[in-house]
This record gives C-alpha cells, structure tokens and sequence, in this order.
C-alpha cells in the first residue's frame, strides 16, 4: 500500500478560508517516481514531532494526497494552503528539502522563495501554465484526495447521479444530447445519441463499457483522471448505465497503470459500501454492478468493436459497423461505450446542466478537452482548454513555449495516427472538424511539439514503425501497407531512397485510407501525408541532397562542420568528443578529424546550431 | 425483397443479402478472399470494397447488407487500382513458387493476381524468413503463403467449435496458427485445409502427389462411423490421393471428421489380399477362385449334410453395403438353410433392436440428426460424439452455441463435450438406468409429463408409474454419487421443455444393463411427449456406417429384411415366393451365442465376411479355443487381421471405394455411392464371392446390384423404390416408397401410434465395493481410429496422428501408483492381465481407467473383460469392468 489505511479528511474545498494548514502532494504515477512518497512520508513524519505539534498549537494541520494536477515536469509538486499566503506551490520538491520547507514556510512563515514555483499574487510559468487553461474536468484532480470518497464529496461528488435518479432516462440522454458532447475517444461521435441507440433498443440485458486502455505513446489523460478523480469517472458510468438500462459496467484499463487500477479498485469497493453502486442504489430500483478488468495493451482497442472482442475473451480485432457496438455489442447486447474522458464529462453536464456545457466551446465541439502536452515544450503536462482553443495558444500561452527557445518546427496532434502541422497552421482551432480538414484527428489528445532539432521523415517514420507494431493484421491494407509505408521511410532516412519512393508514399497511404476497415488504418498514413504536405524539402533533401537538416537520420551523417552555422562556441569539442576527433581553438569553426572520428553523434547532438552534417 | 442496382444491372434480392451475394445473383463476381457463406462476415481481405452512391467511404460488400434503391459499383477505377495494391502487398513475402506449389492451379491468390493483371514492381520489400509449421506432422501451416483471410480460423471456431488455431502477434508478424505451434485442442477435422483458399494450410500426406487437374473427383460415402458424410475421393492413377468434401452435398455440409479425411489410404495399402488364400499344411497360401470356391463349397456342403444347416454360422461386417448384406442373409437363409446369420453391430446395436421395436416400433433413431439443432434440451448419456460420430457432435454444439440448447450430459468421463454443457451427471457404472428412472419419477411427481400424449399414444404408464414410484431419490443420490439437486435440475430442465432430444451411444447399448438403460430412456421420452415431433426424438448413434442397413437387411437371426420374425408365416409364404424356396424354420443364434454354441459342438463352420471377432471381443483365449474347434472357417477381408489365422480360405474382398451399393446411415438416409478405383485383378466384391458360392453350391444368387435392390424394393416395405434411378444425389430416410421418395425424416409423425411403456426389470442396484479390483476400466473409442482399427491403423495420417495407444489414468490416482506419464503399468481383472503404457489425463475421474479399444495386438483389454451375455439382447459387454492396477 502506498499511503495509511485511514486517509484524512481534505476539506479545502469547501472552506478556502479556513485557518488549517494544508499540506498537499501529489501522488501521481510520476510523482512517486520522483520520490512523492518520500516527501508525504516526511512531512508526516514531522507533524508527528511532538516538539513541531506544541509550535503549532491547536492550528490543526493536514497533509494529504492528491492526483496529478498536470505539470508533471516539476515533479514533485507540493501544495500548501494556509493563511496568509493562501496556495502555494513547490517544484521539484525532494526529501532532504522538506524539513527547509516546514521550518521556514509553515513554522517560521517565511515561505522558501527559491523553491517556489507559484502563488496566488506573482506571475510564474506555473501560473501561466494553470491560469490559460479551463479546467472543467480536471477541476478535482490536485486538490482532492482521489483515494477517499468523501473527498471527492464534499467537492460536489454524486450529486449529479442523485440528480439523475430523479430523472427519467430519456430525460437524463436529451440532456446529454444537447450538451452536444462528442465522444472523447478520437471519432467524436455524438455521445448522447449513441446512448438513445442503447436506450432504444429493446434487450433483456444491456451493458456500459469505459474504455481506459488508452495505448497510445505519451498519451496519459485516462491515467491522470483514474488516478486523480476516479470517481468521477465511476460516477459519469453509473449515470451511463441508469440512462441505458444497464446492470452492468465494465471498466478496462491497461494493465500497466497500476496505480490507476489500484486507486478504481478502492474507488468501486467506496461506491458500493456507499450505495452507490450494487443493489437497489439509494434506495430506488435501480441496480448496477461495476467490474474492473486489466485490458490487453493494444493500440487498436481504443476501437470499441475490438475491445469488446477482447472482453468476449478473443483477438481484438476490430468489427464493420453498423451494427454498432451501441446496438450490438458486449454478447451481442446493446453496449454504451465511452472513453473515460466522455464519461468525466457526464457529471458536470447533468450537475450544471446542458447550456451551460454546450455553451463552451466552438459550433460543432462543444465543452473542454484535455491534452497532453509533451515534446520540446517547457510546460510538460496535462491540459485541458476548451474547444475552439488555437494550437498557439496550448503551445505558447499554456506550455511555455519550446525549450531553450529553440525553434519551433512542427506540432504533432492527436496521437500516432495524428498529423504534423507546421507554424503556418498554429492558428487552427481544436475542434473535430477543423483538425479533421488540417489532416488529422483529435484522436486521444496528444499534442507533441518538435524543434528543429526533429527529423520529420524519421517522426513519420517513427509513428509508423508504431502503427505496424499496434496493427491488429485483418485487413490487408493496414497489415503490410503500413509496413511497405514504414520500410520505405526507413530507406529514405537511410539515404537510399529515391524520386520515385514520395510517390509511392503518396498513393500507398492514399490506398490504406481508402480500403482499410478501422480507424487505425484510415489514419494510419496520417503522419507520412501531413510531412510530405508541409515538410516536403525535407523529403527532397533526404533524397536527392542526402541531409537531414535536423540531423537525426544517422545514415545521413558525413561529419563535416558547416562553417555558415558554425557559431565557434567550442562545445562540441568541450563537452562532447571523447576521442580527440575535434580540433578547436577559440573564436575558430571546429574540425573533424574522420580518422580519430567513432561516429557516436555525441556532438551532433550537443550542437546547438545544427552546424555538424 | 429489396431492390438494388449493381453494375447497371437491376435486382431484387431478400432483406439482409449482403451485397456480394447479391452480386453474385447478378452474375457478377466481386474478388474475395475472406468471404464465405457459412461464417460470420470478417471484413479482412478488403478485396470486396465497391462504390455506393451516395457514400464518400468505400463499403465492404461482404459485410454490408442491401438497402433499397442502393446503386453499386463494383469496378471502378479507384477500386481496381487499390485491389491491385492489396494483391501485390499480399504478394510482397509470398514465396512466388507456384511452380512446386500445392494449390497450383486452385488457388484463389494465383487466380485473382491473373484476374486484377497485377504487376509486380511497384512495392518492394525485403522477404523474410517465416518456416511453416506442422501439426503432428499431418497439416503444415505455411505463414508465407497466407493471406490471412481467416477462413481456417473462423471455420474452426464457428463451423467446428473447437477454436485450435487463431492468429498470434500483430502487425506484419500476424500468423496463423495454433498456441505455440503445438496441436492442442485440434481434433484433425482438416476444415483448415478444405476451407484455405490458397496453399496457407495443406495437408502433408498429399504433398507432391498429384496436381489439381490431374485428379479426378469420386462422390461416396464415408466408410466410419454411422454419420454417413458424403465425401470425394480425389484419385489419381487409381489411387486415393486426398478426402475433401463438399458443402453442397450430404449431411456434413462439407464437414468431416479426421477419420474421414485422413484415413483413406487403407484400399491403397500393400497389405491388402490379392489372391485367395487356402490353408494348407497349417499354413495360408495364395491360389486361384476356382480352388477355393469349389472347395468351399464342398466343404459347407459336407457339413450341411453331416451336422444339418444349422450347424453354420455366418456373420457380416455391418461395413458391407445393403445390398451385400441382404444377399448374404439370403445365402445363409436358402442356400444354408439356417437363420444363423448376424452382423457385427450386435455389440453396439444388440439391445436397441428388441427394446426399440417393441417400444415404439421401429429399430432405429426417431429423428434426423439436424433435429438436434432445433431441441431445445439435448441428453446425452454414454456417448462421446466429438470423438466416435464427430458430425452428430456438431449438430449437438450447433444447438448450444447457436439456439441455446440445453445440453445434458451423463457420463462417467468427461469428454470434449464438457465445455458445452449446462449440467454434467456423472453417475457410477451400471447406475445409469436407475438414475434415468429416478428423473422420470420427478417428471411424474412434479407433475411435468406429457398427459395428453400419454393418453393419446401410449399403453402401459399406469403400470411404469407405479413400478417407478417407490424409488427412494435419497437412494439413489446415494448409489449413483451424484446430488440430489443435480437430479432435480436435469429432471426439471427435461420436464419443461418442449423438446427434448436424447442421444445415446455405445456407453449405453455395451453395459451390462444395456436394455435397461435403453428401456429407461425410452420410457422417458415418451412420458415427456418427445416423440413424432421436429427436435425431439431418440437417437442411438452407431459406430458402423451401415449399422442400421445391415440390420434392415435382416443380417439378424430372429428378423428377415425390414423386421419382420422369421416365424412369421405371412412373411415366409412371401419371402418364399420370391425367393423360390422354403425358409429355415428353426431360430438362429447372435453371433455372440455362437462362440458358445461351438464349445457344444452345435456349430462347426462359420463364415465371416469383414469382422474380426479376436480383436473386439472379450476373453480372447476362450475365443481363440473356439475356433481351434471350428471344422470350417471361410472368411473374406481386406488384410489378414488376428482371425484370419484360424480361416481355412480368406477371399480378398473389395474395399469401399471398388464397389458400388448403398449404405443406410443411423438416421435412416440410404444413401448411395459408386465404386471410384478399378478392384485389383483377382479381388471381388463381396456380392461377387456370394455370387460365386451360391452357384457353386446349385443356388445361384445374383450379384447385381441393380437386381438385389430390385428384390429389396419388392420385398421390404420400407425401403420400396430402392431401385430407382438414378436414386436420389441426398439419399433418402425410410420408410419411403414408390409414392413417397421423399422418405421420412421423423418417423410416428401420425398419431395412430401406439406406444409402449415397458416397466424396468432391475431396480435394486447395489453397489459393492470391490477392495480387491479397486478401479474400473472403461473402453471405448478414440477420434483417430475405428473398431479394431483395420482401416485406420492402415491408414498413414492417422497412424501419424495416434500411433500407439495409452490408457487414461487421472493423475492423482497415477500419483499414487507413482507411475508418471507413458510409463508401463499392469491392469488385472479377475479375467485376466495385460501390460499397458498410461496417460495421465486430468478428464478422466478418479478411479476410472479408460482404454481405447483400437490396439488389440499391444494392448489386449479384451483379455480383462469376462464372457457374458446380456440375457435380452444376447450380446456382449466390453464396456466396463473392474480391475486393479500395479506398477511393473
């Protein structure tokens, strides 16, 4: 077990002004690796200290865990709330400072300026980070104990399922429909209406699937919810099932979330011993038994004919539509399935209403949505911003912008099947429609942002060395298309590829998308036509010229100093060549010397102006 | 019906034809790879994509079902170019070795690469190295060369219900294949390789042995099991090179067991007899027909004067076809003079033939085996379908997995018919009968019986009732070992149902109780009204695939052909009349009484034509000594097997693939078949040896299959118009008659019927413990062999497959013995001993032993199962028996 059996009370919600000290860690997946734990071990520790307990008198004081609260870069985050500074928050936080931080902020009073990333009066890169964003869904995540059910309500949790239940289900599914919620999966079908399908459709027995596999790379939405607001999440599928008709639920996570598993398992046992889950819930007719499972770890059961198809105990493989999974689904039953984003989103929409939610947003895509920023961008994390947002505005005004102010070079949205758009295209909105006109899909919500330091034939090639990998094999299209995709990209980086290899990308992957059954092979070569669209000289360089300008693709490589870029700093034969390879001398270009040269690239990469090819 | 456009071509086709279907009406054949009628639609090819007006997204023609007014385009431009692709990318690591290939010629990749006018250089890729695997050595799955389609998979999951092979990895590595290239689960039906559209799945017993065009295709009838699937032998230079079937045709719909289509090579064997054989000095030489015929004839006739007709004896393989099995009664019956004649299904068949026809009329099973896919409850009581009547076990899966059957099942072992089943009743040995009562008891007392049948149908409840009604259920929980509430719920799910089926095998017809269990489940169907209805019936299944048509031929002592007593004098006068001759009057004996009859020196000449009693039969030394004793033993056959030592003439016979006739299989269907290879030059039917005895002996019979069956048709009611031709491709289901060539599927459909309820005779079972033989061996059949295994132990595929036989042991009572996996182990009985190599199998209950009865010469469980008859039937027991076992 991570933290006591008996976790205490968080009451900051409700009594912001209250004169409790809290004391709030994260306690995300990566937030114990960086040692989360650790740190609420010793701040509890201390509170122990009976000489620190007699200097803070009757001022009671509370330290407690919460989920992630998005910036996972500055890990570990520690929150503390007391008067007269009201919230503030450290980075990086480690064992060995706690003892600074409780001494001088909570003892002395004097917060520790240097370690300070945020308060509530100053400007910071954190406050920025928060400040930008809409947080709708993940209002909870950070402040409420995601381990204790009261937590989360005493933040207004439940009330949306008691609301529900005095509602009749067809009243409970138009109020979904005029949210004009949209699947939060990727396809961005209209959720409320996939329900009235379950609802309609007569059945003896009836099913609610929520899809947490969430496969892909660098994408942890699902995650940071399960772990930071479970209940929220359980509390959207119980509403799901009384709105369908359904007694059961399925909730299948991947199985390497442990920590998520953990914190739903508890989440559903606090459920049931609560009533909210089981028989005869609060007292009505209405029954609903929700079960865990460990998904199977496969990209292409974000499709929901193959997860079901893996629930059923075979190769998830996804089925043609219609029927849909909504009208036949888990045995042949009427299934309502949703991604856990969508079914986050359920509580707020019947808590505060269908205007209110259908108010944010853009024409067509309504509500927030969250993101996961990561790539060369300062802010890595977890964002959520309202539809209509510009990409500009996630990358610079909430992530920060690059790193080292590098140049930026391309944003990747949407996960492995997501294309890559250049800076001219920065002002495209997150919205369904617009994104899908740009070349990609919203996908999970990934966002990646390269510098000039990517290679975007080596990322697409990189993307689809991962769709071959995460091909289910039953279409032919997607099974060996994606691989003649991947095998030509890897030629061109290698330097053997030739005029004709863009036009074979081009009509292959035009080809897949027209002929493969799934979403993961109609936008599979999503990555390959969005690079040759907007990167195309980089193409042309790699071919004809044999560079790669960001001098990735090793192949390419004659380690050769460009003079015009070279800024003379010196770093690379510095910093980096281990075996007398570079002659420099100050205020003069470096030189390589092929002969002592290894080819270990340690000064490629050190090089910040990219003057080595 | 829904009217489409596909191709400019207009059409209306029913509601939820999907579109290539519909197509296909069209005349227009869109390329497919994965697509197959029978299965569920895949998707996977993507070859079948068409252009739908109105939509953006091309759609699967075989996954989307017509609209109205849809207009489809099946071959556009944009559509051809990407079908090209798809073949080229399918052909990016294909070996290209058409050349040596198997499917060479019948492969739909190759066809439609020549079709699409693929080229070949667009997209390259390096091949990589993917080594095919084999199942047992018999089915070699080539990764290469699939396509991935799916069929072999969905085909063993949808069709078989088995599920032994899927796809594993993903991406470009997805294969085809079973769980680590090892052969658990498969059952060696060989679908994968009759279904594979490419070479991805073959069959290494055919390898190189023949091109497609070079074969030619012979419709027959499966020589096994009592099933009667229709096959085609694909022969080459008068030799069988394959089995495949097809799904238009017969009662398996293109399925097969691996019997049937692996064990077709025994005609080709070079162990067959080409000569006759004579005994002379102790020892069997090869001569002429003309010897052998004349001496012996000379030597029945010697006999016949000396000691009287009825001091022989003849038996017939319930493996020869009607119209040999009648002419060889009649042989016995007028040429003899005796009503000595049997069949070798006595044993499987003894106690259905009284019980049956006196119960309920006739002999054989109520219903047709698709009748088991509309019952809703199905019993199945001592039977192991999936492994001996493979194609009957897939209509009973059918129905579970299809319609949500009910399936009971009562055994003692667990068989591959477990995982299907709602409730498993594992009754102790012998207990079956009472424990089948006892359900009826509840049916009566809870009120569940069929009343209004009862009265309208039957004779006899009052009296069954009361027989039945003092049976105590706390008794019999006790004796059978299985709990009380186990009984109710198999007594309920049996009384509410409107249809209920019971099936029943060899584990009930070879028990020491045999006509009891049979009078019990009988007696049950007909108190729940299940019988002369669509799903519901009675169905022994049988083990020869002539069983049923060599008892209606009359190859039984007490009948003449269609059932009619010999005593009968209407009968006689008739039989008489066209037969020209007077009929014996005294009774005949079962072939098992024979034996007996010997050591009293009542018989001295036997003639077995196809059977080999040494090998199936109990006490082998006490048979052994009988036929020491024999004067005369003719005998004809394919191979010498472990009797022929005894014969003084062995006549080699043809096999089933050298003759033509018909079989009649355990549904009733007559069925017929035509020879497919020439018989080797001094090899005769069977009908023919008859033929040439008869004549030598101053009777000629003729034996013409077209006059036999004209006798047939005149003489057996139920089988009237038996010489029609050409007779029906699907075989028909007696009775049928001039008027009716439809036949009769389900039989007592009329309501004059009267039925009989027959009281049980033995209900006070106690069971004993045996300190002294703790266990109790059970034999029974295995899914690669047969009988005593002359066909399929001739047969190299399953010979491959199963080459040596083990006895079951579960693995704690082998833990126990401290005997592990193939060891040897001593099995005594208080007949006798016989060493054994174990198995440890975890399906097999504690206590139990279970050997397969097909590897006589190494195994000898014949030795520990004592002489004795069952007093009704008159046949043997070789089903169960207690023993002990030790360690050597």
């Amino acid at each position: 077990m991570i933290l006591k059996k008996e976790p205490r009370n968080i009451k900051i919600m409700n009594n912001k002004n209250s004169l409790d000290i809290q004391i709030l860690v994260c306690m995300g997946t990566n937030s114990i690796a960086s040692g989360g734990k650790d740190v609420l071990a010793e701040f509890e520790s201390l509170l122990k200290n009976d000489k620190i307990a007699a200097t803070l008198g009757k001022r009671p004081c509370h330290t407690g865990r919460t989920g992630c609260r998005g910036l996972c870069s500055n890990d570990v985050l520690v929150d503390i709330i007391m008067p007269p500074f009201g919230r503030t928050t450290y980075g990086h936080v480690s064992k060995e400072m706690v003892p600074k931080i409780f001494e001088e902020h909570i003892i002395n009073q004097k917060p520790v300026k240097e370690w300070l990333i945020y308060t509530e009066k100053e400007e910071s890169p954190y406050a920025s980070f928060y400040n930008n964003q809409t947080r709708l869904i993940l209002e909870h995540c950070g402040y409420i104990d995601p381990e204790d059910i009261n937590s989360y309500i005493k933040a207004g949790g439940y009330s949306a399922f008691k609301k529900a239940l005095t509602m009749q289900p067809k009243d409970i599914v138009e109020v979904i429909k005029r949210s004009r919620l949209r699947g939060r999966g990727g396809a961005g079908f209209p959720t409320g209406e996939k329900w009235e399908i379950t609802l309609n459709t007569p059945s003896d027995q009836k099913y609610v699937i929520c899809n947490a596999e969430e496969c892909d790379p660098g994408t942890f939405k699902d995650r940071s919810l399960l772990e930071g607001d479970p209940h929220q999440v359980i509390e959207g599928i119980i509403i799901a099932g009384f709105a369908a008709g359904a007694d059961t639920g399925f909730i299948v996570i991947n199985p390497d979330y442990n920590l998520a598993i953990e914190r739903v398992d508890k989440a559903i046992r606090q459920a049931e011993e609560m009533n909210f889950l089981g028989e005869k819930i609060l007292n009505t007719g209405f029954n609903f038994k929700l079960i865990r499972r460990r998904g199977v770890k496969t990209f292409i059961c974000g499709k929901s004919t193959a997860l079901i198809k893996t629930l059923e105990g075979e190769r998830g493989f996804p089925e043609l539509t219609p029927p849909h999974s909504a009208e036949k689904g888990l045995l042949g039953k009427p299934t309502i399935l949703n991604n856990t984003e969508t079914f986050s989103n359920i509580s707020i929409i019947i808590s505060k209403g269908a205007d209110f939610y259908a108010n944010i947003g853009t024409e067509k895509s309504k509500g927030t949505k969250i993101f996961s920023l990561a790539g060369k961008v300062k802010n890595v994390g977890l964002v959520e911003v309202p539809m209509g947002t510009t990409l500009k505005k996630i990358i610079y005004d909430i992530g920060g912008g690059t790193i080292k102010r590098r140049k930026f070079k391309a944003v990747q949205v949407g996960g492995p099947l997501g294309g890559c758009f250049p800076e001219s295209m920065l002002e495209t909105v997150i919205d369904y429609e617009a994104l899908k006109e740009a070349g990609t899909t919203i996908g999970s919500g990934g966002l990646v942002v390269m510098d000039d330091k990517t290679c975007m034939v080596d990322l697409a090639k990189h993307y689809l060395e991962f769709t071959q990998e995460q091909s289910c094999g039953k279409c032919a299209t997607c099974r060996l298309g994606t691989e003649v995709l991947f095998e030509t990209l890897k030629k061109i980086t290698e330097g053997k590829g030739t005029p004709e290899d863009i036009q074979v990308l081009k009509t292959l992957s035009k080809d897949i998308q027209d002929f493969s059954l799934c979403g993961l092979g109609k936008t599979a070569p999503n990555p390959v036509l969005t690079t040759i669209k907007y990167f195309y000289e980089e193409y042309e360089e790699h071919i004809n010229n044999k560079i790669c300008r960001a001098r990735t693709c090793r192949s390419l490589l004659k380690f050769k100093i460009d003079e015009t870029l070279c800024r003379k700093c010196g770093l690379c034969f510095k910093k980096a060549c281990k075996f007398n390879a570079i002659e420099w001398a100050p205020k003069n270009s470096a030189r390589i010397k092929l002969e002592n040269c290894v080819r270990c690239c340690a000064c490629v990469d050190i090089c910040e102006y990219n003057a080595i090819y | 019906m829904i009217n489409l456009t596909i191709d400019n071509k207009k059409i209306s086709v029913p509601k939820g034809t999907k579109i290539i279907e519909a197509a296909k009406k069209a005349g227009i054949d869109i390329p497919h790879l994965c697509h197959h009628t029978g299965l569920e639609p895949f998707g996977g090819c993507r070859l079948c994509v068409v252009e739908v007006e109105g939509t953006h997204e091309l759609v699967s023609s075989c996954v989307m079902p017509v609209e109205e007014n849809m207009v489809v385009l099946t071959s556009t431009p944009r559509i051809n170019k990407a079908r090209q692709t798809i073949i080229e990318l399918l052909l990016l690591n294909h070996p290209m070795d058409c050349l040596v290939c198997e499917r060479c010629g019948d492969c739909r990749l190759q066809d439609l690469a020549y079709r699409l006018k693929v080229n070949f250089n667009v997209y390259k890729m390096e091949k990589r190295v993917t080594p095919a695997a084999q199942i047992k050595g018999i089915i070699e799955i080539n990764p290469k060369k699939c396509t991935h389609c799916g069929l072999c998979v969905r085909a063993c999951r949808e069709i078989r219900m088995v599920g032994a092979i899927d796809f594993s990895y993903r991406g470009f590595k997805t294969e085809v294949g079973t769980p680590f290239r090892k052969s658990i689960d498969c059952e060696f039906c060989g679908q994968c390789i009759s279904i594979c559209p490419v070479a991805g799945v073959i069959s290494t017993l055919s390898k190189y042995d023949a091109r497609v065009w070079e074969i030619g295709k012979h419709n027959t009838i499966c020589p096994y099991c009592g099933c009667g699937c229709s096959i085609s032998l694909n022969v080459k230079d008068h030799k069988v090179i394959s089995v495949s079937s097809r799904e238009d045709l017969g009662i398996n719909n293109g399925n097969l067991c691996a019997k049937g289509r692996f064990g077709y090579d025994f005609p080709n064997s070079p162990l067959r007899l080409t000569n006759p054989l004579i005994k002379k000095e102790g020892i069997l030489i090869e001569t002429s027909w003309e010897e052998t015929i004349k001496f012996s004839a000379n030597k029945f006739r010697e006999i016949k004067e000396k000691y009287g007709p009825d001091s022989i004896a003849g038996i017939i393989s319930a493996r020869c076809t009607n119209e040999e099995v009648y002419l060889f009664q009649k042989f016995m019956r007028i040429v003899i003079g005796t009503n000595n004649i049997d069949n070798s299904s006595r044993l499987e068949n003894g106690a259905n033939i009284d019980i049956l026809s006196s119960m309920l009329g006739y002999p054989a099973m109520t219903n047709p085996m698709n009748d088991l896919l509309i019952s809703e409850v199905i019993v199945v009581i001592g039977a192991n379908p999936v492994e001996s009547q493979s194609i009957a076990a897939l209509k009973i899966k059918g129905a579970v997995k299809r319609s949500n059957a009910k399936l009971i099942l009562i055994d003692p072992r667990k068989t591959k018919l477990n995982s299907f089943a709602r409730l498993w009743l594992s009754p102790n040995i012998q207990t079956d009968s009472i424990l089948l009562n006892v359900i009826s008891k509840i049916i009566i007392d809870e009120n569940l019986h069929n009343k209004e049948f009862i009265k309208e149908n039957s004779t006899g409840f009052e009296e069954l009732r009361s027989s039945i009604n003092n049976i105590s259920i706390k008794d019999v929980s006790k004796i059978t070992d299985i709990p009380e509430e186990k009984i109710f719920e198999a007594a309920r799910l049996i009384g509410k149902s409107k249809k209920t089926a019971f099936v029943y095998g060899s584990g009930v017809t070879q028990q020491k109780y045999s006509t009891e269990t049979v009078k019990a489940i009988v007696n049950l169907s007909l108190l729940t009204g299940n019988i002369g209805k669509e799903g519901t019936g009675v169905y022994p299944l049988k083990g020869y695939n002539n069983s049923q048509g060599a008892c209606d031929m009359g190859a039984l002592p007490e009948y003449l052909p269609g059932y009619r007593k010999f005593d009968d004098p209407a009968a006689q006068t008739k039989f008489s009349s066209i037969w020209g001759k007077e009929l014996p009057k005294t009774p005949g004996i079962t072939y098992h009484q024979i034996f007996g009859k010997i050591m009293e020196k009542k018989i001295r000449a036997v003639y077995i034509i196809g059977d080999d009693p040494i090998a199936s039969f109990p006490d082998t030394e006490f048979l052994k000594l009988t036929l020491i004793k024999l004067d005369f033993i003719v005998m004809n056959d394919l191979f010498l097997n472990n009797t022929t030592p005894y014969a003084n003439i062995v006549f080699p016979a043809a096999s089933f693939t050298e003759k033509e006739g018909t079989y009649t299989n355990m549904e009733r269907r007559v069925q017929n078949f035509k020879s497919a290879l020439k018989p080797g030059k001094n090899i005769k039917t069977d009908s023919e040896i008859i033929g040439l005895l008869s004549k030598e002996l101053g009777y000629p019979l003729d034996p013409s299959v077209k006059n036999i069956r004209k006798e047939i048709s005149e003489l057996v009611p139920d089988y009237q118009g038996l010489d029609v031709n050409p007779f029906p491709q699907k075989g028909i289901q007696w009775p049928f008659s001039k008027t009716n060539t439809d036949g009769t599927p389900v039989l007592y459909t009329d309501k004059k019927n009267k039925f009989t309820f027959i009281i049980p005779e033995n209900l006070s079972f106690v069971q004993k413990e045996n300190t002294e033989y703790p266990f109790i061996l059970l034999s029974g059949g295995s899914l690669f062999h047969s009988h005593s295994g002359a066909m399929t132990r001739n047969s190299k595929g399953l010979h491959e497959v199963c080459p040596e036989g083990f006895v079951g042991i579960n693995p704690n009572d082998a833990e126990n013995l401290k005997a592990i996996d193939s060891e040897l182990i001593r099995i005594s009985s208080g007949s006798g001993s016989t060493t054994v190599k174990v198995h440890l199998d975890n399906n097999i209950p504690r206590g139990i032993l279970f050997a397969p009865v097909h590897f006589f010469e190494e195994m000898h469980i014949n030795n520990l199962f004592p002489w004795e008859l069952n007093p009704v039937s008159k046949s043997l027991i070789n089903k169960s028996t207690r023993v002990k076992i030790e360690k050597i």
